[in-house]
């Protein structure tokens, strides 16, 4: 073990200066760094002395996939799929040196032949003024996402100045914010889409593909799309509706995404997501590169849920799951503020 | 070496007591407050700094208070040794917080009236060593909140501490979930934290927001009725602040009666009051460094009570074994981290499985933390159950078998079947649960 002489010096510099985030690499990543260096937030223990939970340049986790979804997604499940949830996950290889990583998809319990499925059977159309959604799926196919940034990527919302409506993300106004808004910033995260992906006859996905690791893009070559739950009118702050990029997000500029947008996310505790989507064979233009909201499963790393359990997003709590039908997931409650109202 | 007040040999003399008046009553004979076997001279050393940091009474000038609860960590953690449980409740404290009115049924800490946990002393009562005369009127409970809730806590003997903290996060997760070979309806989940000592350096940082978890590397939560404390370092440096009110670079922030902003100036103190987190090092390592209880003797009956308590699916939360981590580096004194061959690769018996579990409504405090809402407690280890008098987070009950009856939610496929036992086989698994 290497004994810090700087520790002293080092501390108070880390107690007094800001640290610049963003990962670290280090020369050699089989030698670690010696104790009680400043590492904010990274994924070194200091406990064992070594990367656990992901390696800044060579290393291999797996999501666990859960049947579930987020607030006011159609959750589409059966007791099959919460049966094959006990072995079905996303794993993740990478390499930085070789610029790959390689992802293998494994799925138990899935409906052999394509369901019908209608949003109307079980709530509206989730369409909004922003997205587009289809109303049944017929003969589909399932992507698996992968969901970096976890509720940490910054994006930027116009919203009427007179009347606190949204306008749009940044994405809508490629020309400059319309007149008279303002911007407010809310966390959304970035997700890119597998191929396409179909059970066998004995009902398991099994499947494996490969991205870049220093440039993440679906099969349009999109950086795939990014979302947040956002307020449709900040006269209710605290009703929030699900927004998503449409049309792709350009690899080349600011939204390029590469595999260190997950070892980051990892590192900094809001970890990352994979989840699974039905959706047409042929998904229509306003569906390219974002997902259906016709949800099969969940999953995170390195805070996994288990099989059995849900992750209740609104408290962050586990709850056991005591029935496993398809259902639209409890959309977020409120609003609890009405500021447009005397 | 820190000389002995008044209140320090009070302790003495009450852990004597308490000692002679178990070790009357039965089992509970043996001094529980013995390092771990193998330690080299330097850690040996460590331990003996530590467990006199453990058993000293803290003033005012050293930071006590304003408010707080006990001046001394073996105040409460004495049953067996220092560092053990308590006998009685005298010393439970309550946390309370809040469930909003909304549908979502929000948990709130109540961090603006002075939770989430509550003390009960503050310098005015002390009467003793209150050099600016601080008259601060100890915490009450905000009954007037809407949706209060409050949840006693009994205090859980610290002994064998160090092996549960050097467990890899991997070993732990291995057993989360619905698997094949678990009884019907048990599950398990990790509640998550973050490891406190890789948090931006570990002299010189102050975590900004009061008592909530700081952002950093994730890591298994294993420490606390709720499992929401990943690291042994954190188990004992956060307490030190919330029970006695000595601040360290970690947990910077005073403890502030019915979450008043500022403290007046004949309250307010330099803080951190550990400024260097030394202490806080000295406690963590007495508790790193302390030994495990171990195992009585091994009958015929103990032998197939361990074999019932297995076929009966308890060992599917309370599990056997764990092995630690390859290398577990202590933080050390001089600033370094220390490899602690008494603590790497060990394999070690606790008896449960360090996830958490849904125990159904009867056991629902209401009290959220992290990712485990009331109902849903990290299970307890049993290694030194033969010492303990009560059971329980709020040790409510004193008997095997209400501990047993409590079990639901997941618990109840084991508890239904022990209670469907004949009473020959029922007193042997209550004879294996002796031995431990």
């Amino acid at each position: 073990m290497k004994k810090s002489h700087l520790f002293l010096t080092l501390s108070v510099i880390a107690g007094s200066t800001a640290i610049a985030h963003g990962p670290r690499h280090d020369p050699d990543p089989e030698t670690p760094p010696p104790a009680f260096v400043p590492r904010t937030e990274t994924g070194f223990s200091s406990i064992e002395q070594k990367w656990v939970y992901a390696h800044p340049d060579k290393g291999e986790f797996r999501v666990p996939l859960v049947v579930g979804a987020l607030p006011r997604e159609l959750n589409v499940a059966t007791p099959e799929m919460c049966e094959g949830e006990v072995d079905s996950w996303v794993n993740y290889k990478y390499d930085r040196k070789k610029n790959k990583v390689w992802v293998t998809v494994h799925i138990e319990g899935m409906p052999t032949e394509p369901p019908t499925i209608c949003y109307s059977d079980y709530q509206s159309n989730p369409s909004t003024q922003f997205n587009e959604y289809p109303d049944c799926v017929e003969d589909g196919v399932w992507q698996v996402w992968t969901i970096g940034n976890l509720f940490h990527k910054d994006m930027t919302f116009w919203y009427d100045a007179t009347t606190l409506q949204l306008l749009g993300g940044d994405d809508r106004f490629p020309n400059g914010p319309p007149a008279g808004s303002f911007p407010v910033i809310i966390p959304g995260v970035q997700m890119v889409c597998s191929p396409e992906l179909e059970p066998n006859r004995r009902g398991i996905i099994h499947s494996s593909f490969e991205y870049d690791f220093n440039n993440i893009v679906d099969m349009l070559g999109n950086a795939g799309t990014a979302a947040a739950f956002v307020p449709f009118s900040l006269c209710e702050p605290d009703r929030y509706t699900g927004y998503y990029v449409d049309g792709g997000l350009d690899p080349n500029g600011d939204d390029r995404f590469t595999f260190d947008a997950f070892l980051e996310s990892i590192w900094y505790g809001y970890g990352i997501s994979a989840a699974t989507s039905y959706e047409p064979r042929v998904k229509p233009d306003y569906l390219a590169s974002r997902d259906n909201l016709m949800i099969g499963h969940v999953g995170f790393y390195p805070q996994v849920v288990p099989p059995g359990y849900n992750l209740e997003m609104t408290s962050q709590t586990l709850k056991v799951r005591e029935t496993c039908e398809t259902h639209q997931a409890d959309p977020w409650a409120g609003p609890y503020h009405d500021l447009c109202t005397p | 070496m820190k000389k002995l007040n008044t209140g320090e040999i009070m302790n003495t003399v009450k852990s004597t007591v308490l000692l002679m008046a178990i070790a009357s009553a039965g089992p509970a004979a043996a001094q529980l407050d013995v390092p771990l076997p193998g330690l080299t001279a330097a850690e040996l050393a460590a331990f003996n700094v530590g467990k006199a940091a453990f058993e000293h009474e803290f003033t005012a000038s050293e930071g006590l208070g304003p408010l707080y609860n006990r001046t001394s960590c073996v105040a409460c953690h004495f049953q067996g040794g220092v560092g053990g449980g308590e006998a009685g409740l005298e010393n439970n404290v309550i946390h309370f917080g809040a469930i909003d009115g909304t549908d979502e049924e929000r948990y709130l800490d109540l961090f603006e009236r002075g939770g989430p946990v509550q003390q009960v002393r503050s310098l005015a009562s002390v009467g003793l060593d209150n050099p600016n005369m601080c008259m601060l009127m100890p915490d009450a409970i905000p009954t007037d909140a809407p949706g209060l809730i409050q949840s006693s806590r009994h205090t859980p003997p610290v002994f064998g501490l160090g092996l549960i903290d050097a467990v890899p996060d991997d070993q732990i997760l291995e057993y989360e979930g619905r698997q094949r070979w678990k009884k019907p309806g048990v599950l398990g989940a990790a509640n998550w934290g973050v490891e406190l000592e890789n948090v931006r350096g570990f002299a010189g940082y102050t975590v900004i927001r009061p008592r909530t978890q700081p952002s950093g590397a994730p890591r298994v939560g294993r420490f606390g009725w709720h499992g929401s404390t990943a690291t042994l370092f954190q188990f004992s440096t956060e307490p030190f602040g919330i029970e006695l009110g000595i601040t360290t670079p970690f947990f910077a922030r005073e403890n502030h009666p019915q979450g008043a902003g500022a403290l007046s100036p004949e309250c307010a103190q330099s803080t951190p009051n550990d400024p260097n987190s030394a202490i806080s090092v000295e406690l963590y390592n007495f508790q790193a460094l302390l030994a495990a209880p171990a195992r009585g003797p091994s009958t015929r009956d103990v032998r197939r009570g361990e074999r019932l308590f297995k076929s009966i699916g308890c060992q599917d939360c309370h599990r056997k074994s764990f092995k630690t981590a390859k290398d577990y580096y202590a933080l050390w004194p001089d600033g370094t981290a220390h490899r602690v061959n008494a603590l790497s690769n060990k394999t070690f018996e606790p008896w449960a499985d360090l996830l958490l579990h849904d125990l159904g409504p009867l056991l629902d405090d209401k009290r959220h933390q992290g990712r485990a809402n009331g109902r849903m407690w990290r299970t307890t280890p049993l290694w030194g159950l033969r010492y303990r008098t009560e059971y329980l987070h709020d040790g409510s009950v004193t008997t095997l078998e209400d501990a047993i009856a409590a079990h639901g939610g997941e618990g109840t496929w084991s508890r239904d079947a022990y209670f469907g036992l004949n009473q020959r086989n029922q007193d042997r698994i209550k004879a294996f649960l002796d031995s431990l």
